[in-house]
Order: C-alpha cells, then sequence, then structure tokens
C-alpha cells in the first residue's frame, strides 16, 4: 500500500538499503537486462576501458534505487519519474547503499520529490556512484 | 570520432516485446524487489531490446559499444508495467553533442501498450569516448 501524503514530510530519510554487488549478480543482471557489454563480464575489457576490473551496470544501481524508494513508497505505483547520473563506476565485490531525503511535498496534488543517491566506501572515502538523483513520488 | 549530429530526430523502427513472467521474475531478483509485479525499471530491457536492435546496429551513426558510457538515465511511469503484457519500444535521437573528444548521444524511447498508450519514456544519454 503506497504511503499516505499525511505521513510524509520535508526532510523526512528514505530508510538506507545495502547491497554487495557480487561478480554473480553483475552477469545475471547482464542476462536479466540484455546489456552483454563485455565491461560488465570481462576483466580484459574492462582494463582496456581503464577500470581494475568489471563494473557493474549503471542501471543495476539505479535499479537497487529504486528498489529502496518503493520499498519506502509502498507500491511500484507511487514511482513516477526518476533520474540520475552516472558519476562513478561500482566494482563488482563492493557494498552499494542507496538513500534519499523528501525534498518537497505537494499536498494539493498528493506528490513528493526525493533526492536520492547511491554510496560506496572505497579507500577510506565516501563514493557517489549516483548523487542529486531526483525521484517522483504518487503518495496516497 | 565524433558521430554524425545530423541523425538527431531520426527515429527507428518499433519492436515488440512480451512481458514474461520468468524474465521479470528473474530480473526482480537480482535487483532485491519484493513482490510479484513488475519493478519499474525492468524498463530497462524493452528499451536496451530496442536501442541494441536499432541504434547500435546503425552504421550511419556509428556507435562503437566498447567506447561507451552510460552518463545518465531517466524514467517517467505512466502507469506500473504489467506480466503478460507486449509493449513496443520505438527509438529518437534526441541529441548529439560533442565536447572535446568525447561525444554524447541522448535516445528518448517510448514504450507503448497494445492500445498504443505511452507506458514510459526513457531517456538514455550515452557518453563515447574518443580517441585519445
Amino acid at each position: 500500500m503506497t504511503i499516505a501524503t499525511e505521513q510524509v514530510h520535508v526532510g523526512d530519510e528514505l530508510p538506507t538499503l545495502e547491497r554487495v554487488v557480487t561478480r554473480e549478480d553483475v552477469k545475471e543482471y547482464a542476462d536479466a537486462s540484455g546489456d552483454q557489454n563485455p565491461l560488465h563480464l570481462n576483466d580484459a575489457a574492462a582494463k582496456a576501458a581503464g577500470f581494475p576490473g568489471v563494473i557493474a551496470h549503471g542501471m543495476y544501481t539505479m535499479s537497487h534505487l529504486a528498489t529502496s524508494i518503493v520499498r519506502w513508497a509502498g507500491d511500484v505505483s507511487a514511482l513516477t519519474r526518476l533520474r540520475v547520473q552516472f558519476r562513478a563506476p561500482v566494482f563488482a565485490g563492493e557494498t552499494i547503499v542507496a538513500g534519499g531525503k523528501v525534498i518537497d511535498v505537494q499536498t494539493d496534488r498528493r506528490t513528493a520529490t526525493l533526492d536520492v543517491w547511491v554510496t560506496v566506501e572505497r579507500d577510506g572515502k565516501t563514493e557517489y556512484p549516483i548523487r542529486r538523483g531526483v525521484a517522483e513520488i504518487r503518495l496516497a | 570520432m565524433a558521430l554524425n549530429g545530423r541523425l538527431v530526430g531520426k527515429t527507428y523502427p518499433p519492436i515488440a516485446f512480451p512481458l514474461e513472467a520468468e524474465r521479470v521474475a528473474q530480473f526482480a531478483a537480482v535487483i532485491g524487489h519484493e513482490g510479484d509485479d513488475v519493478p519499474p525499471t525492468f524498463a530497462t530491457a524493452p528499451e536496451l531490446a530496442a536501442g541494441l536492435r536499432n541504434v547500435l546496429a546503425d552504421d550511419e551513426l556509428g556507435l562503437d559499444l566498447s567506447r561507451v558510457l552510460h552518463a545518465d538515465q531517466e524514467y517517467e511511469w505512466g502507469r506500473p508495467l504489467t506480466i503478460g503484457e507486449t509493449i513496443t519500444a520505438e527509438t529518437t535521437i534526441a541529441d548529439i553533442r560533442t565536447k572535446g573528444a568525447m561525444s554524447f548521444v541522448t535516445l528518448r524511447t517510448d514504450l507503448r501498450d497494445v492500445a498504443r498508450r505511452t507506458v514510459v519514456v526513457a531517456t538514455s544519454t550515452l557518453l563515447v569516448r574518443g580517441d585519445a
């Protein structure tokens, strides 16, 4: 069931959602989505493109973010728009963490706007594979 | 190699993509989606099927997959996708820009149902690395 307008306030944070991105997940995502770009499947191809090894699909990271938004919002029909920029790679074996914050609630239209992101801890620093994504939510 | 900017506005023939339960379940499992409905970002599968069939195969455009990185993605959903329906995916080259050695190509793909209503609009910007 979709979250109600009255339950949503500017500044609310979404529960964070973690996932370890395994090499098998990346392979499975390639099969399910149809994106068999060798950057995601073959270390030699990834190295030729300047990465240390295979990288996860940007769309895999975006899908994880969408999963976290749908869990918070309560229903797939609540998500009406999602826009992201892919700003950093995610390497196989890393843990991605999706997060978000309510930045606007349009009470009359029963909609909300979220700032959303995905982080990964790498070499003691927080990297943002997705930063300042925008999600539009249709509330109940 | 710079992409052919004159191709902005080109629309490719639509492809038909049936939403099969098994494939949707495989996709849902790997992205951690709960429930039996279609994850919103499953839209990628028909979007990509159209892109691979048409855009990457377009010699006139000359897109080299080994030089492509995904820069930006947007989905606008009119309603959730449903298992068993057949979606048509029609891709248009919305923009081509060059920035130094890099090119950016923006593709708009309209996903429509059998009643020709738009279900999802997908906008994807690809970064194409130039020669070093």
